[in-house]
């Protein structure tokens, strides 16, 4: 059976457009945005690219982009003279979107369960799903009678991720002592130092002192073995060849620092006075490996 | 490798810096070069520090202790965080050892001057400080936007109850607008603005600073290794310890504030404090990066007036730009949209394109190809 008019027009419309757009740019992936019941959209779905971010974020740009991001989608409605923007960003993976937001979140937040997870006041609302991170921000909502941010945040959390959870390597970090909101994920140049490229880190109250936790994960354990390497050069240790197993390394801008290597995990502290209490921390994310 | 003769005119252009401000005489104190931030009197090495990526306070705590004294936040950067990191690690200095400065921006609905004045007592909080060096209004795009009586208004304010030492201008588009309605407004100290070797020629730029200077602004330069590469694959990297002698060979820049993030970063950039002259390879590094001009028109209009048809060849270049260069196509569309092309610019002309590009772009194939971004539906380009 021969194809109809309508179908060879449909089929080369989308050949041409495809070869037309082809150079111009990236399709943004779609965002099915809340409709709120009373509230009328404001304008159009502003849609910003990693060029083009700047132009909505200005200077911040920089740190999304070291976060792996995509696209940012803007939505805006008016309700009675209240204002509502929803600003959807877009990591490309839960990880950096997780990094993002736990960057930007205040170690004094108050966690609710929305999506992974988020926080917010009367006029602002942030959350993490999947690879989204989610900035909601309200002007005037007491107009909008009944209107509830979060409960609009926990509605459209399902849409973007419906079973969010949080990245496995933040499940290694020991709970008890850990200082709430602390655990981020740094994507590049961990302490300051490129080769140790990205880790994730959390806090410790540990008898009156502060300790910091990382953890890098690898590919293989090749890859933690070179950069051991480039670290021990960097800091001048005298230990030729690393071993698995526990290091201490007299880091001149960070003070000393305790690793450990097993497999392709890299492990260690910083901040400690006695190494001793940080062995039982390293412990326990060693069994978990 | 470029000789010498091939790289001469790469310095930036060091426009006599005569007028008002006199204060801006470089000096060197212990080998490092300072310079004067107009008539504000504040006097810091030329090397300062963007902080908004560095996570670390560590690389805060080492650049101190190399010298570097101004320190440049935000409270967009890391939702206010990034001036917590500030504010911790600076308590323990004494706050005359240090410039702070910090922005605040309007939402983009714009913002009342009450809470233009809230939002800086929030950053104020977070810096754990009495007041702040230098307050900006951030990323100032053009002349209604600096002089908006909202935010002017509150930058007096801040500056008059002492929470601001001096008022600024943060600018990374339509810079020489900017800078010259920051000269009118006479209320701004100093403008932060982008300065890279990419602006080589623009005149109309080299034209505002040496107005600012004159009219005894400090001038602050950022982005000065231009996004750090030469192509969209991000395959060739800047020299950035080159570029930023670049920017500050040009005695209107008094200071840069690179972004550091690691501590080789550091110390590269603080070489750079201690001697800004170009040497051979910066030099050849740098013409060979503007040699890489593929998607950079410099808007020289040498172009203007060469093509037989009249088609607006300058206006087409600076499209291509925006879609290759800056990947912003929605701008190329409604750029191109204007112009009231033929549906075929160049059908009637045979073989060779008349037109020459003095960065050597190939006229014919970029009007050719970016002409036909109008059939592109809107909805389609990002």
């Amino acid at each position: 059976m021969r194809p109809s008019f309508v179908k060879i027009f449909t089929m080369r419309r989308i050949l041409i457009l495809g070869l037309l757009l082809f150079p111009f740019g990236t399709f943004a992936q779609e965002i099915v945005f809340p409709t709120p019941a009373n509230w009328t959209p404001d304008g159009k779905v502003q849609i910003f690219n990693k060029e083009n971010l700047f132009e909505h974020i200005d200077g911040a740009a920089e740190f999304y982009l070291s976060y792996g991001f995509e696209s940012l989608s803007v939505a805006g409605w008016t309700n009675n003279g209240a204002e509502l923007t929803i600003e959807v960003y877009d990591h490309a993976d839960p990880l950096h979107a997780y990094g993002i937001y736990s960057m930007e979140r205040s170690p004094k937040a108050e966690i609710k369960p929305v999506g992974l997870e988020g926080y917010g006041d009367a006029t602002t609302f942030n959350f993490v799903a999947g690879k989204y991170y989610v900035k909601m921000s309200g002007m005037l909502l007491e107009k909008a009678a009944g209107f509830s941010l979060s409960d609009l945040a926990r509605e459209f959390s399902k849409t973007l991720c419906a079973k969010p959870e949080y990245p496995k390597v933040i499940g290694l970090f020991p709970k008890e002592n850990l200082e709430p909101n602390t655990c981020q994920y740094i994507p590049t140049e961990f302490m300051g130092m490129g080769f140790l490229g990205s880790a994730v880190r959390a806090k410790y109250s540990l008898e009156g002192a502060e300790i910091t936790l990382f953890i890098l994960e690898r590919a293989d354990r090749a890859e933690i073995e070179q950069m051991l390497l480039k670290y021990i050069n960097y800091a001048e240790a005298k230990l030729k060849q690393p071993a698995e197993g526990d290091l201490i390394i007299k880091d001149p801008n960070n003070g000393t620092v305790m690793l450990r290597w097993k497999g392709n995990y890299l492990m260690g502290a910083t901040g400690f006075a006695d190494q001793k209490k940080v062995i039982p921390l390293l412990d326990q994310i060693s069994k978990k490996l | 490798m470029l000789g010498a003769t091939a790289t001469l005119g790469m310095t930036a252009q060091a426009l006599p810096a005569a007028g008002k401000n006199k204060k801006n005489k470089e000096k060197k104190k212990k080998k490092v070069i300072y310079r004067t931030l107009g008539n504000t009197g504040i006097e810091v090495p030329i090397i300062s520090m963007g902080v908004m990526r560095a996570d670390n306070p560590n690389i805060l705590k080492a650049a101190y202790e190399k010298g570097i004294r101004h320190f440049d936040t935000a409270s967009g950067y890391e939702n206010g965080r990034n001036e917590e990191m500030v504010g911790n690690y600076f308590k323990d200095i004494p706050r005359d050892k240090v410039i702070i400065s910090t922005k605040i921006h309007p939402s983009r609905e714009g913002m009342s001057t009450e809470q233009f004045l809230e939002k800086f007592d929030q950053s104020l909080k977070r810096l754990q400080m009495s007041y702040v060096d230098i307050l900006y209004l951030h990323a100032g795009g053009d002349r209604a936007y600096v002089l908006d009586p909202r935010y002017t208004e509150a930058l007096k304010r801040a500056k008059a109850s002492g929470k601001a030492k001096f008022v600024g201008i943060s600018t990374h588009s339509n810079m020489a607008e900017v800078l010259n309605a920051a000269v009118d407004s006479k209320l701004y100290d100093i403008v932060l603005t982008s300065y890279n070797f990419r602006l080589k020629d623009d005149a109309e730029m080299q034209k505002a600073l040496q107005r600012a200077n004159d009219a005894g602004l400090g001038i602050i330069g950022m982005k000065s290794m231009a996004g750090g590469f030469l192509d969209k694959e991000k395959k060739k990297p800047v020299n950035c310890k080159a570029a930023l002698k670049w920017a500050l060979s040009n005695p209107l820049i008094h200071t840069c504030i690179p972004g550091i993030t690691n501590f080789e970063m550091l110390k590269e950039n603080w070489e750079v404090a201690l001697n800004h002259e170009l040497d051979e390879k910066d030099k050849g590094d740098l013409q060979l990066a503007m040699n890489e001009t593929g998607l950079y028109c410099h808007g020289c209009l040498s172009c203007s007036g060469q093509c037989p048809q009249n088609l607006p060849i300058p206006d087409l270049m600076r499209s291509y730009m925006y879609n290759y260069g800056y990947s912003y196509p929605a701008k190329a569309q409604t750029t191109v949209a204007a112009l009231n092309l033929p549906v075929n610019p160049c059908e009637s002309c045979t073989g060779v394109c008349s037109v020459t590009c003095p960065n050597g772009f190939d006229v014919k194939e970029r009007i050719t190809d970016i002409a036909r971004i109008r059939f592109v539906p809107a909805e389609f380009l990002v």
